[in-house]
């Protein structure tokens, strides 16, 4: 069989639309007002320092999938368990951001359409691109992020000809002092996009061999990071802080007030299309690193996860809560205390064991010239 | 043999993929009849602009004027008022135009609303309440344009029949459009602005006024623009300053210009200096405003500094002046420029005697002294009454159009 194999140019694309979605229209590190893009450069920086920690133990392991590093390390009892929870948390990830989209279209664009038949569409456009393989993921994902990044240009453009730019919402900086930058870096907006990369463990053994997967990582986590930034520094100063921090998707509000003098207005759909092309990316990722891990752990063939799993994540995500605000409180207790377990902490153990490994092993051969 | 197994397997496979095909093309029919939330455009009643009025203590009247679509389209026009004002009563926004369906045949839809007109009873009464369901809903938009009726209903306001543009939504629109850019004594106010200067401390946000002068009688009627001379036509006038959601205060020509001056909201303006004896004039026009406000702290109290530069224009001459001689061009600069300043002066009285922060003072301090800030924010509107104000003009004339000096009226040189 072919080895299915990414170039890094698709790779990257596929970070930074994992990176971008869903943050794009809830923009983490939102409680800090208008130092949220501080509070995003910060935690950019943070992230690419976390992802070289996933990609040095990609590195240790350039051929497996972390579910099987886990077993290599931990032993086999141990790491299956650990290789399980993965696949758990994958699926939540996935059923989330699903979740993040239907509310997105349901509740504010079809507001009378079940939420399910939404799900339902999109998970089935998901199936669908994971029934043809992460190749063609990678190829439509560098097509699409390209576009995306024209379009946003394009409304950016849009924006300063509006004459809505008023840079005085940004200033006075961090006026409240440094400290509530600080924790929204901590509670929200080092897991939001930069923990959840750690799904790309799965990932990185399909990058070519001749590219490097920290630079490859590194370099997606920093442009996205700096995109995540601009955009929303840009809500701020179209929006005011007031409003920026009150409204339910800053991004959209920021479009809907283009208008260039009666000739261009209404360009809302850009961003709804923006918002909607990278979820899909994302819970695409979460849910092809589900299907692997459970390939591996399960040793049941890749194809036949694909509708269960599609089934699990619809299901959990239409069953998740009753409504928005439960949803979001629930993911603001997710963010603080499960995605740190699992994009921190168990990469490090692995790290750690990976590097005492070594160590020894050198010990042993030391001993035996 | 072998080569005739293999195509008896593709020719099963074949016939397995159309009956799959067939399958999913079943299942996707029923997306074709449409979503749930599905309205199409002959089903809706486009609103172009709300008015809101004050119906007894607490209530809310509200016209919705709509776009009759037939009559604007032309081929099945029956000759009859390109819109149409409909009326609802009830104690909130949302219940009346929800009520309001129980008088229009068709979706009431406000994505297209382009003016929200207050009545001034209300704007006296405050316009808070209404505020956050335009905010929140889906439909309606940020970029809305915002407006008080001078002395007057909304309703009355809204059912006046106008000349050029055939919806009065957009006439209005294009009024406040074409003044903010050629005479700068009002400027458009957007949903958000108001919104945004409510939560300012000492603060509220400013609206443009608008009124119909004129035979109010008529003004509802067809033949009000099937005349030359209309009976009555709607007008833009003026900016009314609000503390908090009231409105307290109305602003006019040279005050708004002022206003305009001071908030940065100058394309092109007018003024006149006095020459000759005569009572004389020269008009200037205003190419370029550009204003910075500065604070200071002096004796431990907040001063402000407002730094006016602009550039102008002579567009009329009505004495006999030598305009080609460069002395003459600096101190008219230096006319103007003190003209300008007593305008910005003006303003800056008025408005501190009405204690609302709408020249966004308070945040020129909270962005250089944000310590001073902390400690006078609570009680800004008396701070600011109080605080001095200094404003400096930098004023360049660039030219004097098509002409040097002015033609000799045969006086003796």
């Amino acid at each position: 069989m072919k080895k299915i194999q990414i170039d890094a140019k698709e790779m990257i694309s596929l970070m930074m639309l994992f990176e971008l979605g869903t943050s794009m229209m809830s923009i983490p590190g939102r409680d800090a007002g208008k130092d949220a893009w501080i509070a995003i450069l910060i935690a950019t920086g943070l992230g690419a320092l976390l992802f070289l920690c996933y990609g040095s133990l990609h590195r240790h392991f350039p051929d497996l999938l972390m579910t099987q590093y886990c077993k290599v390390l931990l032993g086999k009892t141990a790491g299956s368990v650990l290789a399980f929870l993965y696949i758990v948390f994958f699926l939540y990830g996935g059923a989330r951001d699903l979740r993040d989209t239907g509310i997105l279209i349901a509740d504010r664009t079809l507001q009378h359409t079940p939420l399910t038949i939404v799900c339902v569409l999109m998970i089935g456009l998901v199936m669908y691109v994971m029934h043809l393989g992460i190749e063609v993921a990678g190829r439509t994902g560098l097509m699409l992020l390209f576009l995306l990044l024209l379009l946003g240009c394009a409304t950016n453009i849009m924006i300063l000809l509006s004459g809505i730019v008023h840079m005085s919402n940004i200033f006075p900086i961090a006026q409240h002092g440094w400290q509530p930058i600080w924790e929204v870096v901590y509670s929200q907006a080092l897991m939001l996009p930069y923990g959840e990369m750690v799904t790309f463990a799965m990932i990185l053994p399909t990058l070519k061999k001749s590219y490097r997967a920290n630079g490859v990582g590194i370099t997606a986590v920093l442009l996205g990071g700096a995109i995540l930034s601009f955009v929303t520094l840009s809500n701020v100063v179209v929006l005011g802080e007031d409003v920026f921090k009150r409204a339910t998707y800053p991004l959209l509000s920021m479009i809907s007030k283009v208008e260039i003098s009666d000739f261009v207005d209404r360009v809302d759909v850009i961003g709804v299309m923006t918002v909607i092309i990278f979820d899909f990316f994302k819970i695409f990722i979460f849910y092809y690193a589900a299907v692997k891990a459970a390939e591996d752990v399960l040793r049941v063939s890749y194809h036949k996860l694909i509708l269960p799993f599609g089934l699990i994540m619809l299901v959990s995500c239409v069953l998740m809560t009753q409504g928005y605000q439960e949803h979001l409180a629930t993911g603001e207790f997710v963010l603080k205390w499960m995605f740190p377990v699992f994009a921190v902490f168990f990469p490090f153990l692995l790290l750690m064991v990976s590097w005492l490994k070594k160590i020894r092993n050198k010990k042993r051969k030391g001993y035996a010239s | 043999m072998h080569l005739e197994k293999g195509s008896e397997r593709s020719a099963v496979t074949f016939k397995w993929r159309i009956w799959v095909l067939s399958l999913v093309g079943l299942l996707v029919m029923p997306l074709l009849s449409g979503c749930w939330d599905s309205v199409e455009l002959n089903q809706r009643a486009v609103v172009a602009a709300i008015g809101i009025d004050a119906d007894g203590e607490s209530d809310y009247e509200v016209s919705l004027q709509i776009i009759v679509a037939d009559e604007i389209a032309g081929a099945k026009a029956r000759g009859n008022t390109p819109v149409v004002l409909y009326q609802q009563k009830g104690s909130n926004l949302f219940q009346v135009i929800r009520k309001a369906s129980q008088k229009i045949p068709r979706v009431v839809s406000l994505a297209h609303a382009r003016i929200v007109v207050f009545g001034e009873k209300l704007a006296r009464r405050g316009i808070g309440d209404t505020l956050d369901y335009l905010e929140r809903a889906a439909e309606p938009r940020l970029t809305m344009k915002m407006l008080v009726a001078r002395g007057e209903t909304a309703k009355n306001v809204l059912a006046s029949m106008t000349a050029i543009g055939r919806i009065p939504a957009n006439d209005i629109s294009g009024k406040l459009e074409a003044s903010q850019r050629m005479y700068a004594g009002d400027y458009a106010v957007s949903l958000d602005d108001v919104i945004r200067s409510m939560s300012n401390k000492g603060s509220g946000p400013v609206l443009t006024g608008v009124e119909v002068e004129g035979n109010l009688e008529q003004a509802h009627l067809k033949a009000n623009v099937d005349s030359i001379l209309p009976e009555a036509i709607v007008s833009i006038k003026g900016m009314g300053v609000f503390q908090k959601d009231r409105l307290i205060q109305w602003l006019d020509d040279d005050q708004a210009l002022g206003l305009s001056m001071v908030n940065n909201k100058v394309k092109s303006a007018e003024t006149a200096l006095s020459c000759g004896k005569k009572g004389e004039i020269i008009g200037i026009e205003t190419l370029y405003s550009k204003t910075h406000v500065h604070s200071l702290i002096e004796q431990g109290k907040p001063v402000f500094v407002i730094n006016l530069e602009q550039t102008g224009t002579i567009q009329e001459a009505e004495c006999s002046i030598d305009l080609k001689s460069p002395e003459v061009m600096y101190s008219l600069q230096k006319q103007w420029g003190e003209e300008t300043k007593k305008v910005i002066t003006s303003t800056v009285k008025e408005v501190q005697r009405s204690r609302s922060d709408v020249l966004g003072l308070g945040h020129a301090l909270e962005k250089s002294h944000p310590e001073q800030w902390k400690k006078l924010s609570p009680e800004w509107n008396r701070y600011f009454a109080e605080s001095t104000v200094r404003v400096q003009v930098t004023s360049v004339l660039k030219h004097t159009q098509s002409r040097t000096n002015p033609y000799s009226k045969g006086e003796s040189n």
